[in-house]
């Protein structure tokens, strides 16, 4: 069957049960445009800048477990993909990005519309192709399905030349992918495993460490089995929040340069730490040398980049996160039960430890008085909402409060860009979630100077349908910036003061969206409720306390168990 | 290539693509394999002696390292060095004779321990690496390339071709006032003839990188 490389595309797009794209087009896609007016089983979301694109496309990722696509032009369009493609590829979100390209006889003269997007997304890429040759197409498409949703997640980007897309040639199904050299490592290590149950049955205070890859092997069943059947704590990374339910007696709090006071301390004190699916980031770890110094720990991952690189695993497992903590549950539950629960008493300390930490010093707040403290946003919208609801973020002090105080119950439902930190992140990737779970609630947490970034796709959300709701917290800073200018900088607020903004009422109100505002404390509760309960896309606009900190705070650098506490 | 010795040879940098060198050096590179034979060498050998960088432990380790003859793979190669501050002091690339789809990069490097494990983990990470060897601590073959033109007036020319017979190289190109040198061996020797025909005054040079062999019969998968 002769095909055009438009429509190989396409055929290649439904084989890999591709529903939505997230796109814009332009002169170099235009035939592939045309083939998707042909293919009514592919949703097409037009974004309104290609970095939402992106993103919207990583959420979607996320949201459903899946693999995210984007379609864009040549030059720009592919240039404006780039922070997208960054985070997705920080935070190991399966996406794959088509970008249009100048004809090939037309490669290399700075044709218009003509950058390197393969050169340039080199380092932030897992891989990624030019297509040069129609006959090599359909099998490049299905590569990077395969790359991009296989061992450790990540995007591919798949540059696409306007004539390779316009030519015609016999469609041949590729077959089955079987890259010589690649081959992820999935299964763990039985030797090691049985190394980890000698470990848990002497271990007198362990600790479970969680993070984005038990989101990425959809492990966090096992995980919170592995927890309660050796009565282990839980600490979980940003990526990780909701892979152990937050409601949990044994959940600690997220740890870190903003993390909880007993999670820290446990980090600290524990004599086993049991990572799983995390890369010891150094807003986690703080002061390397101080981070679970007296610990042994086992470290899994399916990426062996992962393991030594920030710290020392005493013993280390390179494997998928479920079949290892599968493996690893089965193996501990042949042995003794009231074993692997270690000694009753020891245990009993540990956790009264624990106990005692979480009392002396909670992570806390106190709303008093009328202005509005954005942790209270936070803490009414969690206990308005149920565990169902999907909640992004933009980047900032808005992101550290919903992960402080939505405490998340479920993996898959709390979406942000943690590694690269992306402000204008979450609105986009709530309009991917949405378009992921559209029986879902969506909820985007922003500060005023992030929403900014990108505010452009409430058009978005309102073409496509796709309603979100956008909870503001306006403090006119940038709040982040400006709390380490409070503490390190001398409160000298050099630009982050931020008094000029939009009327987001209105900007909503622009867009055919629905504007609230309120600076009162009492109101706060009614806004949520009125905003939540409306059909289509809303901004809920709080006016909070203008210089409130985000705390606990570990300084930079500093050892996680000296923490700024108030 | 020109290459200035003297004092400006300890003046260390790292130009873009992370390849450590001595200033004067040029370093040629392509953002291609396919096809061709390309090879890229530093001249700083004395180069570990004032680097405030190495730890004690740091050594220069030799990677034999197998991959896809496909366009972009040496940049994705040098990107990874250049991103992630690892240096390249020696590199050299072609293609396989016994597979066409293969080429092979042997490349020295230096690092600890701990550098040098997150080096060989990345390498596999990339897709179109096949395989990553290090062959510091394996018996191995290991040699270098050199042209060298130097000065060769009538009364150094029985002095040159006397250098040239103890070290078992030989005369490639000759003119009225120049011998143009074919010198192979490992970078030991290399020096030593660079320093005795030093005198004569070397008027250029080309040099490759190291490549290796292990010494055992059977492939190195």
């Amino acid at each position: 069957m002769k095909l055009k490389g438009a429509q190989i595309l396409m055929k290649m797009l439904i084989d890999q049960g591709v529903d939505t794209l997230f796109g814009y087009p332009g002169g170099a896609v235009i035939d592939i445009y045309d083939s998707l007016a042909d293919t009514p089983s592919i949703r097409h979301i037009l974004v309104r800048h290609e970095q939402g694109a992106v993103h919207a496309a990583d959420a979607y990722a996320r949201a459903k477990g899946t693999v995210g696509v984007a379609l864009v032009t040549s030059g720009p369009g592919a240039t404006n993909t780039v922070t997208g493609i960054a985070s997705a590829y920080m935070d190991s979100i399966p996406v794959v990005i088509f970008t249009g390209q100048v004809p090939t006889a037309l490669i290399g003269n700075d044709a218009f519309q003509e950058v390197d997007i393969v050169g340039i997304t080199r380092p932030c890429t897992k891989h990624n192709y030019l297509v040069k040759d129609i006959d090599k197409l359909a099998r490049t498409i299905k590569e990077a399905f395969h790359i991009a949703q296989s061992g450790r997640p990540g995007p591919v980007l798949v540059d696409l030349p306007k004539d390779i897309m316009a030519a015609t040639a016999e469609f041949e199904d590729p077959g089955e992918i079987d890259l010589k050299s690649y081959k992820p490592t999935y299964n763990p290590n039985k030797k090691q495993l049985s190394k980890v149950v000698e470990l848990i049955k002497e271990s007198k205070r362990p600790l479970i460490f969680s993070g984005g890859g038990v989101v990425l092997s959809k492990a966090s069943e096992e995980l919170t089995k592995l927890a309660r059947m050796t009565n282990t704590p839980v600490t979980a990374s940003l990526m990780g929040l909701g892979t152990f339910p937050g409601s949990d007696p044994l959940w600690l709090g997220m740890p870190g340069m903003h993390g909880t006071y007993r999670a820290n301390m446990s980090i600290s004190e524990c004599d086993l730490m049991i990572a799983a699916g995390v890369r010891f980031d150094d807003r986690v770890t703080g002061r390397k040398d101080k981070f679970a110094s007296g610990a042994k720990i086992v470290q899994i991952d399916i990426d062996p980049t992962s393991i030594h690189k920030n710290v020392e695993a005493t013993c280390p497992i390179v494997g998928d996160c479920k079949n290892t903590l599968e493996l690893l549950n089965s193996m501990l539950e042949s042995e003794n039960p009231s074993d692997i629960k270690g000694d009753a008493s020891e245990r009993q300390e540990w956790l009264d430890q624990i106990a005692q930490w979480k009392a002396t010093s909670p992570q806390r707040y106190e709303q008093t008085g009328d202005v509005i403290k954005p942790q209270y946003v936070i803490d009414r919208l969690h206990k308005l909402t149920d565990s169902n609801t999907i909640i992004t973020t933009e980047v900032g002090q808005n992101q550290m409060w919903t992960a402080q105080y939505y405490h998340f119950d479920k993996p898959n439902h709390f979406i942000t860009s943690g590694g690269l930190g992306v402000m204008g992140f979450g609105l986009p990737a709530a309009i991917g979630a949405k378009a992921a779970c559209p029986d879902k609630l969506v909820v985007c947490v922003a500060g005023d100077g992030s929403i900014q970034m990108n505010s452009q796709e409430l058009m978005t959300a309102i073409e496509a349908d796709l309603p979100v709701k956008i909870v503001i917290l306006n403090n006119r800073y940038l709040g982040m910036v400006r709390q380490w200018q409070e503490l390190f900088y001398d409160k000298r607020y050099s630009s982050t003061n931020m008094e000029k903004a939009p009327d987001f009422v209105k900007l909503a109100d622009a867009y055919g969206a629905v504007g609230m505002r309120t600076d009162r404390a009492d109101e706060v509760e009614t806004v949520l409720k009125n905003g939540l309960a409306c059909e289509g896309t809303v901004i809920m606009e709080f006016i909070v306390e203008r210089e409130e900190c985000v705390y606990p705070m570990v300084p930079a650098g500093g050892a996680i168990t000296e923490m700024i506490l108030v | 290539m020109r290459i200035s010795y003297g004092s400006s040879r300890r003046c260390n940098y790292r130009d873009d693509f992370g390849i450590t060198g001595t200033a004067g050096a040029q370093v040629l590179l392509s953002a291609t394999t396919k096809n061709e034979s390309l090879i890229i060498t530093d001249i700083s050998r004395d180069f570990h002696i004032n680097s405030e960088v190495r730890k004690m432990s740091s050594q220069k380790h030799i990677l034999s390292i197998l991959v896809d003859n496909e366009p972009g793979v040496l940049s994705r190669i040098a990107g990874l060095f250049s991103g992630r501050g690892y240096n390249i002091e020696s590199l050299s690339v072609a293609q396989t004779a016994e597979n066409s789809a293969v080429s092979r990069i042997t490349m020295q490097t230096t690092g600890d321990d701990h550098i040098l494990e997150q080096i060989t983990k990345q390498l596999h990470k990339l897709i179109n690496v096949i395989t990553v060897n290090d062959l510091t601590d394996k018996k191995y073959v290991q040699r270098e390339l050199i042209l060298i033109k130097v000065n060769a007036k009538p009364e150094q020319r029985a002095e040159i071709l006397r250098i040239v017979d103890i070290f078992r190289s030989r005369v490639v190109d000759v003119g009225p006032e120049h011998y143009t040198i074919e010198m192979s061996g490992d970078e030991g020797k290399l020096e030593a003839f660079i320093d005795l025909l030093r005198p004569m005054g070397i008027i250029e040079t080309s040099r490759t990188g190291s490549i290796a062999l292990a010494r055992e019969k059977k492939k190195i998968k």
